[in-house]
């Protein structure tokens, strides 16, 4: 049995014939049996066809002609996008000298902050490290440099430098054997450690 | 390409989009001269103004022009081209609502939407055509949003149930019955002037 509620939830379907042929004679049934609800397929059927009248709004005459100008301008706008996101890297390329000398020369600093503390301790004596000692010049004073060298204790002469007691195991162990080999005074010490 | 096209005849939707993907400018100007006039429409039913209307559309058709390798040809083109100015047009109309509620003492959307300012717009030319063309529209912007869509869809730009549901993503039941509902709730607004129209 069909109600009117039951109806109006079904009028779109039993107008477009979207119905089963069972159903719709159900639906049809009840439309000859209610006032209220024929008159609303008859108000319905009015509106339907109200709403398909309904003049068509057409796009004004200029409205191709205005498109194609939104269409040039934005055209032109990525264009000119184009050449400052250009001139914007050649700025940021010419800018990148400047920036890499500043970094080079934060990280010097920075390394020649942690060298000078790596190599030093309290006393500034070399502790940490081994350091390389140039040979005196040829006309100084020799025993200003030999007590100098009195402070490093086990030194080796190896090419004309005083290396320290640490390096002399590093370089029996590596490059000693093909520099050493030709000056016996260069040979290695027999009391040091393998 | 595709068969029509081999034999000469006018080229579908699909066709002309896959055109001007491929760099056819002219495809791109098929496609708004097919599709303005309908989508100013629609737009113009949702918007109830004709100019935000064309700017809707101009927006739409940009849109294409910008994203056109966006369309995959897997939907009909009508259906991505009228999601794109439905999303515009519903936009429009949040901001519009926004707007209303921070200036309530401007002049209201309903009295500008129906000032009587420009006839040439379309061809209502009768004066009991264009009475009953504005209280129709008048009707139809008093819907809720969910309900004027789909009768706009379906009694004035007559898609079918289908590509409703494709257009607006909701299952084909709910169409039919927002469809059904709206045109209820149009009925109960326009009972008297329907009234007077049967005397």
């Amino acid at each position: 049995m069909i109600n009117c509620e039951r109806f109006a939830q079904q009028l779109s379907d039993y107008l477009e014939g979207e119905v089963s042929e069972e159903n719709y004679k159900l639906l049809n049934a009840h439309e000859n049996s209610c006032n209220k609800c024929a008159e609303m397929v008859i108000n319905a059927r009015l509106l339907s066809k109200m709403l398909r009248n309904i003049p068509a709004i057409k796009a004004s005459d200029n409205f191709t002609k205005n498109l194609r100008l939104k269409l040039a301008a934005e055209t032109a706008l990525q264009k000119n996008g184009a050449v400052k996101r250009a001139v914007i890297n050649v700025r940021t390329f010419s800018l990148k000298p400047v920036v890499v000398t500043f970094a080079a020369a934060a990280s010097f600093f920075i390394a020649f902050i942690l060298l000078d503390s790596y190599i030093l301790d309290d006393d500034s004596e070399v502790l940490m490290s081994p350091r390389i000692e140039i040979p005196p010049l040829p006309g100084t004073d020799q025993n200003a440099n030999a007590n100098q060298n009195l402070f490093v204790p086990n030194q080796m002469q190896v090419g004309g430098f005083t290396v320290s007691d640490s390096l002399e195991k590093f370089f029996q162990d590596t490059v000693g054997e093909s520099l050493m080999k030709d000056d016996p005074s260069r040979a290695p010490r027999k009391d040091s450690k393998r | 390409m595709s068969k029509e096209r081999r034999l000469g005849k006018t080229p579908s939707d699909e066709d002309l989009i896959l055109q001007f993907q491929e760099g056819n400018v002219y495809a791109f100007e098929q496609i708004v001269n097919r599709y303005k006039d309908q989508l100013v429409n629609f737009a113009f039913r949702f918007l109830g103004d004709v100019e935000d209307a064309e700017d809707i559309v101009q927006e739409t058709f940009l849109r294409v022009f910008r994203k056109k390798k966006a369309y995959k040809n897997v939907a009909k083109f009508s259906t991505w081209i009228y999601t794109i100015t439905g999303n515009l047009a519903k936009t429009e109309l949040r901001r519009r609502k926004r707007r209303k509620l921070l200036s309530i003492s401007s002049l209201g959307f309903e009295d500008k939407d129906f000032e009587l300012t420009d006839t040439k717009k379309g061809p209502e030319e009768n004066v009991d055509d264009l009475l009953q063309s504005r209280v129709i529209q008048k009707a139809i912007d008093s819907l809720p949003d969910k309900f004027k869509e789909v009768i706009i869809f379906r009694d004035l730009q007559e898609l079918s149930y289908e590509e409703i549901s494709k257009i607006v993503k909701i299952p084909l039941g709910t169409v039919k019955s927002r469809v059904n509902r709206g045109r209820l709730k149009l009925q109960e607004k326009l009972i008297g002037y329907l009234k007077e129209i049967k005397e």
